[in-house]
């Protein structure tokens, strides 16, 4: 049979082909990129207001449920009303430029439009109050919020995180006195890890990685 | 051609990745808590009772009490128990102390950074208020401290004002009032 092809043209037909494969390597890899999580985490998000958690926290030592107030009782930890910004600030810095955005939303009622630094996927179900009430301290998911200036996210948020801990909740513990503290707590052995898994009755591995648990 | 609808079929399949990249179902067209809302004048798509609304039926029950778990029978007092003063005690650590002390004397952390300085929980005029007062100054501000109405029901104002109660007599009983046995070790360290 005679050669279809002149010898010149196998080259660029092999290139050719070369350079699809390489295309497809390519489409691969945008597309694993484009679906890594936007950003880990680690940078603060701007605020109307520059509220900082060091100065409330560390500094005048308040209690993360004056602010947050459904944290221990609901789903949402709720982000503070105008009103609870005005219990101090109606007579602390009372003329700061800084808190004009404050007073305004006072004035008018329009509330604070906070930036948002945590942001699950609408088809994940989190509760808060679970968590709070059986001993995961804030710290576990946030970090050292009382060290941050502006906020910023400490977690990736992914599905994998969640089942990390979910698999094996013990070494995660705290006593429920120390689950609004920020300096960590001295290491727990791992008798004190079993009374605590049993004095909050934590569900069994199966119950927590089923995925109708994050899923409904 | 079987097999090559069942190509078809398994690259359809593949698809279903491109959620991710898309993410479509991870922002739903509803709201969130707290969520803004172009909808409203306010901006948000919290709503709030319109003005003048008079409470039916509140607390727990109260949706499916359709009005029978009254308002009334919401605020009353409740008895003291020792459940109630450590929920009181709680709550008076969180929202009372930042200025009032965690013993009540008027010395938080917010008035030493220059808040107005409230009066001593512990004077004679304050230890003789009756609960309906405290509960009432809780729930509607005194002066220039804001109500606390938004931030406590009414089950957690009657534990504060208990726990407040129990301040009061922490700093001022007689020795006649203890059980025998702690005053016998008051008594012998005279
Ligand atoms: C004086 C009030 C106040 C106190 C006390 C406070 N916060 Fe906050 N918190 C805020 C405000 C206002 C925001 C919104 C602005 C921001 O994100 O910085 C916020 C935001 C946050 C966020 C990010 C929310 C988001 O947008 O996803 C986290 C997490 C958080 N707080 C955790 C804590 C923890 C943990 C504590 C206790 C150690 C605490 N806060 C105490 C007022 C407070
Ligand atoms: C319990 C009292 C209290 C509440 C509630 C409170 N603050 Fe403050 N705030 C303070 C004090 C005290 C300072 C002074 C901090 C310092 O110098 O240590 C301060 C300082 C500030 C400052 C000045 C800059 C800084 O960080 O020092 C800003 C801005 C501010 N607060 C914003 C807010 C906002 C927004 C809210 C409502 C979410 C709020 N605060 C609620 C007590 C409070
Ligand atoms: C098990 C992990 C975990 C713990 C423990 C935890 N959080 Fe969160 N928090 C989250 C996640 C996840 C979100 C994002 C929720 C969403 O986007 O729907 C979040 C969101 C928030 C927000 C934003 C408002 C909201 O509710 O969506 C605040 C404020 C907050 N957390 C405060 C706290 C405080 C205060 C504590 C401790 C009392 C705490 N969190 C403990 C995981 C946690
Ligand atoms: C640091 C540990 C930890 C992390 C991180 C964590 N959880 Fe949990 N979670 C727990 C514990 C402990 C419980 C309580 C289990 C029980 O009910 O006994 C729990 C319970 C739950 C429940 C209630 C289960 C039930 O019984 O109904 C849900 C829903 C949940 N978690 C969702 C999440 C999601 C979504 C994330 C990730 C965004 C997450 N959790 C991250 C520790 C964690
Ligand atoms: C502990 C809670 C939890 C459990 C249990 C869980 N998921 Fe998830 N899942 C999540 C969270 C949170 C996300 C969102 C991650 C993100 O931000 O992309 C998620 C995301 C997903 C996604 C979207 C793709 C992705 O990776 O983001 C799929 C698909 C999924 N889960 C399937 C499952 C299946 C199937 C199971 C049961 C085997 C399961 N999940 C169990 C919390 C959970
Ligand atoms: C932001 C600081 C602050 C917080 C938080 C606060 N108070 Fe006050 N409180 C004051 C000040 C200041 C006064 C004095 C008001 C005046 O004389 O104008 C006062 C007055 C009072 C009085 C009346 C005292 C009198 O002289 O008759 C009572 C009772 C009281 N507070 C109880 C409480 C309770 C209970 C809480 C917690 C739920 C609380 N306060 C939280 C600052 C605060």
């Amino acid at each position: 049979m005679a050669q279809v092809f002149s010898r010149h043209d196998v080259l660029w037909l092999k290139l050719f082909l070369l350079a699809l494969l390489a295309l497809a390597a390519a489409g691969v890899g945008v597309v694993t990129w484009s679906m890594q999580p936007q950003d880990v985490g680690g940078a603060a998000v701007l605020q109307p207001v520059p509220f900082s958690h060091k100065h409330h926290v560390a500094d005048d030592g308040i209690d993360c449920r004056f602010c947050h107030t459904s944290v221990d009782k609901g789903r949402v930890a709720g982000l503070p009303a105008t009103e609870v910004c005005m219990t101090c600030h109606s007579q602390l810095f009372k003329d700061a430029p800084l808190l004009q955005p404050v007073r305004d939303s006072w004035a008018s009622g329009r509330p604070i439009a906070w930036a948002r630094v945590h942001d699950l996927p609408d088809f994940a179900y989190f509760d808060h109050s679970i968590h709070v009430n059986k001993g995961v301290a804030c710290m576990e998911c946030h970090g050292r919020v009382d060290q941050m200036p502006l906020t910023w996210r400490n977690a990736s948020l992914e599905m994998q995180w969640c089942l990390d801990c979910h698999r094996n909740p013990g070494p995660h513990l705290h006593r429920p006195e120390q689950v609004y503290h920020m300096p960590a707590q001295a290491v727990l052995t791992q008798s004190e890890i079993d009374d605590l898994l049993q004095q909050y009755q934590i569900a069994d591995r199966r119950r927590l990685t089923d995925c109708s648990t994050c899923h409904r | 051609m079987t097999r090559l609808l069942w190509l078809c079929l398994a690259l359809a399949a593949l698809l279903c990745g491109c959620e991710k990249a898309k993410q479509d179902m991870y922002d739903q067209a509803r709201y969130k808590a707290y969520a803004s809302s172009p909808l409203w004048a306010d901006g948000t798509s919290a709503r709030t009772a319109p003005a003048h609304t008079v409470v039916a039926a509140v607390g727990d029950s109260a949706g499916s009490s359709s009005g029978r778990q009254s308002a009334a029978l919401d605020t009353a007092q409740p008895a003291l128990t020792p459940a109630l003063l450590r929920q009181g005690q709680q709550r008076y650590d969180i929202f009372c102390a930042p200025c009032h002390s965690v013993v009540g004397d008027g010395d938080g952390y917010v008035v030493r950074r220059g808040f107005p300085r409230p009066q001593s929980l512990h004077s004679d005029r304050l230890r003789q208020l009756d609960d309906a007062s405290l509960y009432r100054i809780i729930s509607d501000g005194y002066g220039v401290m804001l109500p606390f109405a938004s931030r406590l029901n009414p089950q957690e104002r009657w534990a504060t004002v208990a726990y407040i109660r129990a301040l009061q007599l922490s700093q001022h009983a007689s020795v006649a009032q203890l059980p025998p046995a702690l005053r016998q070790t008051v008594e012998a360290a005279r």
